[in-house]
């Protein structure tokens, strides 16, 4: 019942938020502090809170972007679903999609990447790569952790960025007996 | 106990005929006392204890089983803009076999407002008080069995100077009043407290943030003044987030210590280091370590020395129901030069504490848990009849509604 309630309450900020976005954009720490509200979490926050405090406050419980709280600047709609689902308890889930998102990514520039050796005959930079919007028309591929892909050892072909994170769920889960049973 | 729960029932019978009383008076009166009380949260808490050195003494020791009953109330109110809390919890503690009880009540409120995007404030005042008895407590560094009035009322202003610049400034008055008068003169001591301080984001994302500040504390004990001082300590500090693992934090500070009547100084150099994971709603480790160059001095008792503290803090849901809490400390307080007002000879003195508590918490339907406890405390002193262990084991049976 408690589920279904917070469901209801997140859908509706998700409603509210994206009507907001029509007439006006917000920042993802005045969205913090809407959702500290809406969760009715002030014990969180400091004596005197700022709408960064908000971020910060929700950072520490592990509710943030994949990529981390960007306080001034306006929120996404992939920020606010991320959020949103993390508030919810789905981090475990979310980090799977995004592993997979990072993998194909990873995938597509390689495979792009050999496909303009064979055109040319010879290799192009990556950056050279990832810079010319003819190779991917439907937009660079983007991590969802924020990070930049790189070919660190010279072999062509883009590395998996190092992401502790990841290794730390999995150990997390590993501790949790009944993991599968959490919202 | 009788008399205990005579009072506690006489309290409840009157909250009922209020509420009652206002149910019936108009419709208005009605709803706003239906909202109120929806944002009101009660928690009752029946413990049972079993603890094996009760007077935490060193030799001779004794084991009690204790009856805890804690009343807890908390009003909540939070807006787009502003948020107000007020807290009272109660608590009365039985000792079987002593036949004897300690009684605490602790109350206070906290409101935050935030009238313009770049400014905000809030005010706090928290109340202690804790009753005579001859069970012991810890009040500062020391081990006593004396009961006290605490109060701390609190302001602070933070202003945005610009996006990534913020300017905070917080001041505090903190009153301690022992109850037995014989035995407060050492004690019984009022602290004024003054912060500013500056921080400024340097990176977005990661948070790479700097800040620089200057604590101001002044101490005076209404029975004796050589004791008294006034202290500036200027800090600098950075913290950085690293997206989805962690957070970063380290200060360093220079605490100018300035003994008002013997124009002598107790200069410190201190740090502060600390980590705690953001990666998961539902684990969370953290770590810290307070460290100080110099020793404090004797005469800096009870209020004033420093400590260096080694703390690690784990929870973790181990399940939908089912949370694990583990908390261990190491603290050492090193001690030098002689405290003429008590006459005690020069010798340094050293006190380590350990502290372990480990909490297995169980929900077992919607607003009732129960918490399986261990604590342990082992405390080595040089100062006379303070050096102890103690065992805790209880059962805690927590209600909200």
């Amino acid at each position: 019942m408690m589920k279904k309630i917070i469901l209801i309450i997140l859908v509706m900020i998700m409603v509210s938020v994206a009507h907001a976005q029509e007439e006006e954009r917000v920042t993802q720490e005045e969205f913090a502090c809407e959702l500290i509200q809406t969760m009715k979490l002030s014990g969180v926050l400091p004596l005197a809170s700022l709408a960064s405090d908000c971020a910060d406050a929700l950072e520490r419980l592990g509710i943030s972007p994949m990529a981390g709280w960007n306080n001034k600047a306006y929120l996404g709609k992939e920020d606010y679903q991320v959020i949103l689902a993390k508030a919810y308890g789905k981090e475990a889930r979310l980090h799977e999609i995004a592993q997979k998102v990072e993998q194909n990514n990873i995938s597509v520039i390689n495979e792009k990447w050999k496909e303009v050796h064979e055109e040319l005959g010879k290799w192009i930079a990556l950056e050279d790569l990832l810079n010319n919007k003819n190779y991917f028309p439907n937009g660079l591929p983007k991590s969802p952790y924020g990070h930049a892909y790189q070919d660190d050892d010279g072999d062509h072909k883009v590395e998996a960025p190092f992401n502790p994170t990841v290794g730390l769920m999995k150990i997390r889960q590993a501790l949790s007996v009944y993991d599968q049973n959490l919202p | 106990m009788n008399k205990f729960l005579r009072k506690f029932f006489v309290a409840l019978v009157i909250v009922f005929i209020f509420v009652q009383v206002g149910f019936t008076a108009n419709e208005e009166d009605a709803k706003l006392i239906k909202k109120i009380l929806k944002d009101i949260q009660l928690t009752t808490r029946v413990k049972v204890e079993y603890d094996d050195n009760v007077f935490l003494v060193e030799d001779n020791e004794e084991s009690v089983v204790k009856e805890v009953l804690s009343q807890s109330f908390l009003y909540r109110l939070i807006n787009d803009k502003s948020f107000f809390r007020w807290n009272y919890t109660g608590q009365f503690a039985y000792y079987n076999d002593e036949t004897t009880s300690v009684t605490s009540h602790s109350t206070g409120f906290m409101y935050s407002y935030r009238p313009l995007k770049k400014l905000a404030f809030g005010l706090q005042y928290d109340y202690n008080w804790l009753k005579d008895s001859k069970i012991t407590s810890t009040i500062g560094d020391r081990v006593v069995d004396l009961g006290y009035h605490h109060h701390r009322p609190e302001v602070e202003i933070k202003y945005e100077i610009q996006p990534r610049t913020n300017i905070r400034v917080n001041a505090g008055v903190e009153d301690l009043d022992v109850t037995d008068a014989d035995s407060d003169d050492f004690i019984d001591n009022k602290k004024r407290t003054a912060t500013l301080e500056v921080n400024h984001i340097f990176t977005d994302l990661d948070k790479l943030m700097g800040f620089a500040g200057m604590d101001f504390r002044q101490i005076t004990f209404p029975q004796i003044s050589q004791k008294a001082s006034t202290a500036y300590r200027p800090y600098i500090g950075i913290s950085k987030t690293f997206s989805g693992i962690g957070i970063w934090r380290s200060e360093v500070g220079f605490d100018h210590i300035n003994m008002d009547e013997l124009n002598s100084d107790d200069d410190n150099i201190d740090f502060k280091l600390s980590f705690e994971t953001i990666f998961s709603l539902y684990t969370k480790l953290r770590f810290s370590l307070n460290g100080n160059v110099k020793k404090s001095s004797l005469r800096s008792d009870y209020t004033q020395y420093a400590a260096n503290i080694a703390k690690m803090n784990i929870s973790h849901a181990v399940s939908q129901k089912t949370s694990i809490f583990v908390d261990y400390s190491f603290e050492k307080q090193h001690f030098e030069s002689s405290d003429f007002t008590i006459g005690s000879e020069r010798i340094d003195r050293q006190t380590y504490i350990q502290r372990l508590n480990l909490t297995l918490n169980h929900k077992l339907r919607k607003g009732l848990s129960v918490d399986y406890q261990y604590g342990y405390t082992k405390r080595d002193s040089d100062f006379a009849r303070e050096g102890y262990t103690d065992n805790k084991f209880s059962i805690a049976l927590t209600a909200r509604y």
